[in-house]
């Protein structure tokens, strides 16, 4: 199966913080989350990967051709949601249609309505005065409007309701059913990507700290709590992080070394990841 | 062209929605000169330099909302971009001098002003200025953002009123002598400033192909 996105040794340094060296694949028909916290580098991975920024070294393949490429052809396939959802403010959702139409061969104007519509967005306000849920659905729509194989996508729940976040993961879900679609999605919301992921790739200041499969991940590590004395017991290479609470220790444990240990959400994984990172614990 | 062209008219768009004071104040100042004669001329000429000035608001605009960054994910490429940024400039500029143009034909069949009076080359010698401090201002914008070259923008506006000042009077001792240069100068001006314009739009992409976001 080709990678809808391989990124080898990418690495981009600014004054007081430096992305990389990243190696990294998404396989085609699946879907990436690419978690970490503030200024882990997220969004600076996903500028290079749609061209904003330009790598001091490494190389990334988006669908096969570089990152950066600006063809039409090539742009229709991949659509965008970017963390600040930009459009000329005083322009009208329609208008916003018939501005990205002309660019995009396959631009489809029924389904960007469609989309609109469902997303209740006001059809007489322009973007400016939307709020920021309504921007990031806006956003979504003109995304899927011209049909991409791929779709990068930066924060794109971020300032929506659970319903709303809800309804706009449907979405994602009924793109990725066919088996030639991608998709890399940043998110805060970790409980959203672990609805949707097949795979997390976790940044830590500006490095991966962890990639693989979901799943794989989830069954490799796990929550155990205990005494302080029960953790402490515990064989070094087997801990990963430790939380001390009121009534005991909690350790991120490896599974095959502690097998009592239940399973572990993505965001105690995150935590304990950072805190051990860290020195925290 | 067709991209550019698409991206012009969105800026024209939303620049009639958010800066309709700036289309009401070149309205006013036409109406102003029209009703007071040729005392007000100068209120006239402010229409060029505003005209063509909406293209800084249209840069600013887009680097507010964040759209000079997201349409270089979309099918518009760098390049659709500059140029659009570019045909709003140069239509704005021209759109400035034909509405200096019709109020200066409407306040000469008023009676206000003598027909034809000092108004032609004033009107081509504050388009041709306009156009090159354009030339030079928008390529800082494309490298530096509209803010920076905003402050920029007086320096230029400073340093092309003192460079016509000192051709105006070279070119007066000449023409007194050889009155070609006048027509010469009529002709070569235009020329050079709609040439510097087109260099300077060349420049533009160029920058703006090695700028981050």
């Amino acid at each position: 199966m080709a990678d809808a996105i391989k990124i080898e040794g990418l690495t981009k340094s600014f004054k007081n913080f430096t992305l990389g060296p990243i190696d990294l694949a998404l396989p085609t028909g699946c879907v990436m989350g690419l978690i970490g916290e503030n200024g882990a580098g997220k969004s600076t991975l996903i500028s290079l990967l749609l061209g904003l920024k330009r790598p001091d070294a490494g190389k990334a393949l988006v669908l096969g051709e570089e990152a950066g490429n600006d063809a039409a052809a090539f742009r229709q396939k991949v659509g965008v949601v970017l963390d600040i959802p930009g459009f000329p403010s005083a322009m009208r959702a329609s208008e916003i249609g018939k501005l990205l139409a002309p660019g995009f061969p396959g631009w489809d104007g029924e389904r960007f309505r469609a989309l609109c519509a469902g997303f209740k967005l006001p059809e007489k306000t322009g973007f400016g005065s939307y709020s920021r849920g309504m921007k990031m659905k806006l956003s979504i729509a003109a995304a899927l409007a011209h049909d991409p194989e791929l779709l990068i996508l930066d924060e794109p729940t971020g300032g929506l309701d659970p319903v709303a976040r809800d309804e706009i993961l449907d979405i994602f879900y009924n793109f990725i059913q066919s088996p030639d679609r991608s998709i890399l999605i940043s998110s805060h919301i970790l409980s959203d990507l672990e609805k949707i992921c097949d795979y997390i790739a976790f940044l830590h200041e500006g490095r991966l700290l962890l990639q693989g499969e979901k799943d794989l991940l989830k069954e490799t590590y796990g929550l155990l709590r205990g005494s302080r004395a029960e953790i402490a017991a515990l064989p070094d290479e087997a801990v990963k992080g430790v939380r001390r609470t009121g009534t005991g220790d909690e350790a991120l444990v490896l599974r095959d070394c502690c097998p009592e240990a239940e399973p572990v959400g993505l965001e105690e994984l995150m935590v304990f990841m950072l805190r051990y990172a860290k020195g925290e614990n | 062209m067709k991209k550019a062209l698409a991206l012009a008219r969105a800026d024209w768009l939303n620049l009639w929605r958010t800066s309709r004071i700036f289309f009401g104040m070149i309205l006013l100042y036409e109406a102003v000169y029209i009703v007071a004669g040729k005392e007000w001329m100068f209120l006239s000429i402010l229409s060029v330099a505003l005209g063509g000035m909406l293209s800084y608001s249209a840069i600013g605009y887009d680097e507010r909302s964040g759209w000079n960054r997201f349409v270089l994910t979309t099918a518009y490429s760098r390049k659709d971009y500059v140029l659009g940024k570019y045909l709003v400039a140069f239509t704005g500029t021209l759109g400035g001098a034909l509405l200096m143009a019709a109020a200066g034909v409407i306040a000469a069949v008023t009676g206000r002003v003598p027909f034809g009076e000092g108004m032609a080359p004033l009107s081509g010698m504050t388009t041709c200025g306009v156009l090159i401090s354009l030339s030079i201002v928008l390529p800082l914008a494309f490298r530096f953002g509209m803010e920076k070259a905003r402050l920029l923008n007086v320096l230029v506006i400073v340093l092309i009123c003192g460079g016509a000042g000192v051709v105006a009077g070279i070119g007066s001792d000449l023409a007194g002598n050889i009155p070609q240069v006048t027509a010469a100068l009529n002709l070569i001006l235009p020329a050079a400033a709609v040439l510097l314009l087109a260099l300077s739009c060349l420049l533009s992409v160029r920058i703006y192909r090695g700028r981050q976001f």
